[in-house]
């Protein structure tokens, strides 16, 4: 199974599954929850089903596109689903074997791993899903948000897809899978994996980083106390932006100890913001997807 | 299986966290014991197993109904039961109702507090089918975990959803619905190998019918099954298994039925230190090692799989366990680019807390406190030196990318970088040895180097600790403060190591934030450690305070006269003497309340009674011998000598009266007393001495 259909089985099994495909967001994020189709989606009494690839860049992770297993720019494929189905373990063991995984010839584990994003306010309870002991899926069901305690509770799959790709094609690296019969990740990703490791680590100019940080975070409280119109889209990608920004500075080891904690905060502090915002303008809007998404079969 | 179980209850949930259950479980036997006591429902035995999916308990000989029980519950006092005109008051109908009963149930009666109202009540012996709902569900919402969820749009909280319910009472469903989630006389199989779900018929069935289905339920089997397989593997692929309890018990946890694979990892690993592949292996991945007969590393591992092993399950963890290992081996070369030594100026770029600065710093106060602290002993210039060498390097691991990946390691990494660096022996095995005791079972480090080492750490935690207001409280010690002091004191004694604590926090004190101030409470808090230490000794607490109260924080002088003490205290020649002792105590000190100041004469001419004349010659006699037996610690040889006298203070309080009429008897009989006394000053507070 190439990439690229390992993804369109994916959309495909979800989309029977009743959720809605969107796409990964425009704005460099550092995975799928920070996409507004779930971070401000899972909020409020909203039903909601969602499935999309989000390309996520990590720059610490970054290797100069020398080791097999890590990237700075990588793929998730994101299910969520809210509220919860009460089959949904099932179902996701059900989109497995939809990859043509044979669950029986195979060690699945449901492994716990709580899950918490300090930028985002955001935590979870659930597993790393592990196949044959390699981690594929991280499974979680979202309890907070923003800081706020979410009612219904939403879960978030998140499956790592070049290693579930890595594992079907039977290759040893990242870069030696076949997008489709001809083109391989390494044709598609090799340069920019060396070309940003070397940017994030050595390039990159930690001063001007500073500064979009500091402008980032003043633009995004600008629009939340705008005082003419109540908006909350445009602030969260400024919260997405402090978010990029803080990741670039830590690549560059710009950050001490001391001072993340700070930058952690101030990131969690708009983010904040934006979910109560967010809350509000749906409840005046009526909540209007309420008994609207998709029925699950 | 327990037998003759009447009583079954399945929780079907997804995957729990292995930790979770041996707590659990305990907590369950408790809660449905107490429930079924409280609701009069006898039972014989209970039983509780559990997999990752699925928490089953279960009772014996349980009744059909509850026992039925007369008792008489109290109503409001007569006056508030009746107005001024003896009409009944709201709080009488309020108790009326309450209990289903009219006035013609209720009766007065006289108690403690006054006149009250009663009523004879039958408490009613309900179906205990009826019962059972109610508590499945306090159960479930009573349960501690250490962290619990809500899922879906439920109510309910649990540490993950909870699928269905089994539940049987004498092999009948009973019906029970807790938030939508119904009960059945349904089990579900294995999830992978045998999904769907199985009736069970009969209770006595339900073991069998999971093993049928691919579940072994009962996690004492399950737990020797795999101990059993893990060893025989071991021998298989050539070695001995690593035994490791901690890892049995979680994996026995991660199973519903266990498959051991043999694996193999490429043995070019092998030259990454072992205790980092035993980690990788362990900690990450739940995986079992196998030792050669030398104890060394091999690279078979064994991994405990939920489902049948084949290629698959093996090539797959073999793909996992060398990516990591290729990590680790990038980490440690990357690590020996450097020696450790060089490490330790970058420790200045790593915060220990905010108010008490870097590791860098924590290291110089530690260099400070084991310089002093090896002073004060006797020992050799050279192993002064090292002492001086492993707290310079002893976080220098710290900055190591390994220590990064494996914080439990920390310690460990040290030790084996110090060895390959050339660092002697002394100093590489402090380097681990000073963050002992880890846990309540870990022991204490044994060297003396090791030992002075940990002493600086610990000093250096308690006092930082104290100056930044991190004091624990009640059950709170999130810095494992007791735990630090009390392997302190134990190592103080155990090594016979005379150190006065109070000296060295004095001594200290100058590196912390007001640092006179916290002395005191420091030493309190030392002190209660040492009541602790030495009443798990068997000492008595009369004995403890005895010697604590004279105020001297050198415990294992404490810790010896203690012993002795106790050990003589079964003589009861000797202690009657040392009540002869809190007596002349009680007489001086009664004295000196008044008179503090006071100039007592002493003229051995004015010794009257022979028998004053004989307690003075006795201590007399021996005045020397006692100072040299207590400066010598001689304390054994000290009360075998003092025994003796027992007679002579006998003879002495029954026929002398210390307080007489005459001034300058009575004065110099006082001396004489205080005189005597004066020899155990600093060694026992005699006041303390419990008659009993």
């Amino acid at each position: 199974m190439y990439f690229q259909e390992l993804i369109a089985k994916l959309n495909e099994f979800w989309a029977g599954n009743g959720c809605v495909i969107v796409q990964g967001y425009d704005l460099e994020v550092g995975a799928g929850t920070f996409n507004p189709a779930t971070f401000l989606r899972v909020l409020g009494p909203e039903p909601w089903n969602a499935g999309y690839v989000e390309p996520s860049r990590r720059p610490t992770d970054g290797r100069y596109g020398e080791n097999p297993n890590r990237l700075q720019h990588y793929y998730q494929y994101q299910a969520v689903l809210k509220p919860s189905p009460v089959d949904i373990q099932d179902r996701y063991l059900e989109s497995l074997r939809y990859l043509g995984i044979n669950l029986k010839e195979h060690d699945v584990r449901f492994v716990e791993d709580d899950w918490e994003s300090p930028t985002l306010g955001a935590s979870g309870l659930g597993w790393e899903v592990w196949l044959d002991g390699m981690e594929i899926t991280q499974f979680t069901y979202f309890q907070q948000c923003g800081s706020i305690e979410l009612d219904p509770v939403t879960v978030e799959l998140t499956y790592g897809i070049e290693r579930i790709c890595m594992y079907i094609q039977g290759v040893n690296s990242v870069f030696d899978i076949k997008w489709n019969k001809d083109v391989t990740y390494r044709d598609i990703h090799f340069q920019s994996e060396f070309e940003f490791s070397h940017y994030n680590f050595n390039i990159s100019n930690p001063d001007m980083y500073f500064k979009l940080f500091d402008l980032f975070e003043k633009e995004c409280n600008a629009i939340l106390d705008n005082g003419t119109v109540n908006v909350v889209l445009p602030a969260y990608d400024f919260v997405l932006k402090c978010s990029h920004a803080f990741n670039m500075l830590d690549a560059r080891g710009a950050i001490s100890v001391t001072e993340r904690v700070g930058y952690i905060t101030r990131v969690r502090n708009i983010a904040r913001r934006c979910a109560e915002k967010y809350i509000e303008i749906r409840r005046e809007m009526g909540f209007p997807l309420l008994g609207k998404a998709a029925v699950l079969k | 299986m327990l037998k003759d179980s009447n009583f079954l209850c399945e929780i079907g949930t997804e995957e729990i966290p292995a930790g979770y259950f041996p707590a659990a479980i305990e907590s369950i036997k408790k809660i449905l014991r107490q429930k079924l006591e409280e609701s009069r429902i006898d039972f014989a035995d209970i039983e509780v197993y559990a997999t990752p999916r699925r928490i089953a308990f279960m009772a014996s000989g349980m009744a059909e109904s509850q026992r039925s029980e007369q008792v008489e519950v109290r109503g409001p006092s007569v006056k508030a039961a009746y107005d001024a005109g003896g009409q009944p008051t709201k709080a009488l109908d309020g108790f009326l109702k309450g209990n289903s009963i009219t006035m013609a149930d209720v009766f007065t009666k006289d108690s403690e507090k006054g006149a009250y109202i009663y009523a004879a009540k039958k408490l009613e012996s309900g179906k205990t089918e009826k019962i059972i709902p109610v508590i499945i569900k306090h159960i479930i919402e009573n349960l501690k975990f250490p962290k619990q969820m809500k899922w879906s749009d439920k109510k309910v909280y649990f540490p993950r959803p909870i699928s269905y319910f089994l539940l049987l009472f004498n092999d009948r469903l009973v019906d029970f619905e807790m938030d939508g989630i119904n009960s059945s006389d349904k089990t579900r199989g294995h999830y992978i190998q045998h999904d769907g779900m199985f009736e069970v018929t009969r209770i006595s069935d339900y073991e069998k019918v999971l093993l049928n289905n691919g579940v072994i339920i009962n996690h004492h089997e399950r737990k020797e099954l795999i101990r059993k397989e893990l060893i025989s593997a071991a021998v298989k692929a050539g070695g001995v298994l690593n035994e490791d309890e901690a890892l049995l018990d979680i994996v026995t946890f991660l199973v519903e039925y266990p498959y051991i694979a043999v694996c193999e990892f490429n043995r070019d690993f092998l030259e990454i230190p072992d205790v980092v592949l035993i980690a990788e292996m362990k900690e990450h991945q739940k995986y079992f090692s196998v030792l050669d007969k030398n104890g060394k590393l091999t690279s078979r591992f064994l991994v405990t799989s939920n489902n049948p092993v084949n290629d698959n399950v093996r090539v797959g963890n073999v793909r996992v366990i060398t990516a990591r290992f290729n990590d680790a081996g990038f980490f440690y070369r990357e690590d020996r680019k450097l020696k450790l030594h060089e490490r330790v100026e970058s420790l200045k770029n790593v915060m220990f807390h905010k108010e008490l600065g870097t590791i860098h710093d924590k290291v110089e106060r530690m260099g400070f406190i084991a310089r002093f602290i090896s002073d004060r002993l006797t020992i050799e210039e050279k192993e002064k030196d090292n002492i001086e060498r492993a707290v310079h390097l002893s976080k220098a691991d710290l900055n190591t990318a390994m220590v990064f990946e494996f914080p439990s390691l920390q310690g460990k990494i040290g030790r084996i970088y110090a060895q390959l660096d050339g660092e002697n022996s002394q100093v590489s095995d402090a380097i681990e040895e000073h963050y002992r005791p880890r846990s309540q079972e870990d022991p204490l480090p044994d060297s003396r180097v090791s030992i002075v080492v940990s002493l600086a750490e610990k000093f250096d935690n308690l006092f930082g600790s104290y100056s930044v207001g991190n004091i624990p409280r009640g059950s709170q010690d999130p810095y494992a403060l007791r735990r630090q002091a009390g392997a302190v004191i134990e190592m103080l004694i155990r090594n016979d190591i005379n150190l006065n604590i109070k000296e060295v926090l004095e001594h200290v004190s100058v590196n912390y934030k007001n640092g006179k101030s916290h002395v005191d409470n420091l030493i309190d808090f030392f002190d209660a450690r040492v009541k602790t230490y030495f009443t798990e000794c068997g000492f008595k607490y009369d004995e403890i305070d005895a010697c604590l109260s004279v105020g001297n924080t050198d415990y294992l002088e404490q810790f010896r006269r203690a012993k002795s003490l106790n050990e003589f205290r079964k003589n009861d020649k000797f202690s009657e003497m040392l009540l002869g002792f809190k007596r002349m105590n009680n007489i001086v000190s009664g004295f000196r309340k008044e008179n503090s100041d006071y100039n007592l004469m002493f003229d051995q001419s004015l010794l009257v009674e022979k028998e004053e004349k004989e307690l003075h010659a006795f201590f007399h006699e021996r005045k020397g011998k006692i100072g040299d037996l207590i400066k010598t610690s001689s304390y054994i040889e000290l009360f075998k000598l003092l025994i003796d006298g027992k007679n002579i203070i006998d003879g002495f309080f029954d026929k002398v009266l210390v307080m007489d009429s005459n001034q300058k008897i009575r004065d110099n009989r006082l001396y004489l007393l205080e005189n005597i006394l004066s020899n155990f000053v600093n060694l026992l507070d005699f006041s303390r001495i419990s008659d009993k």
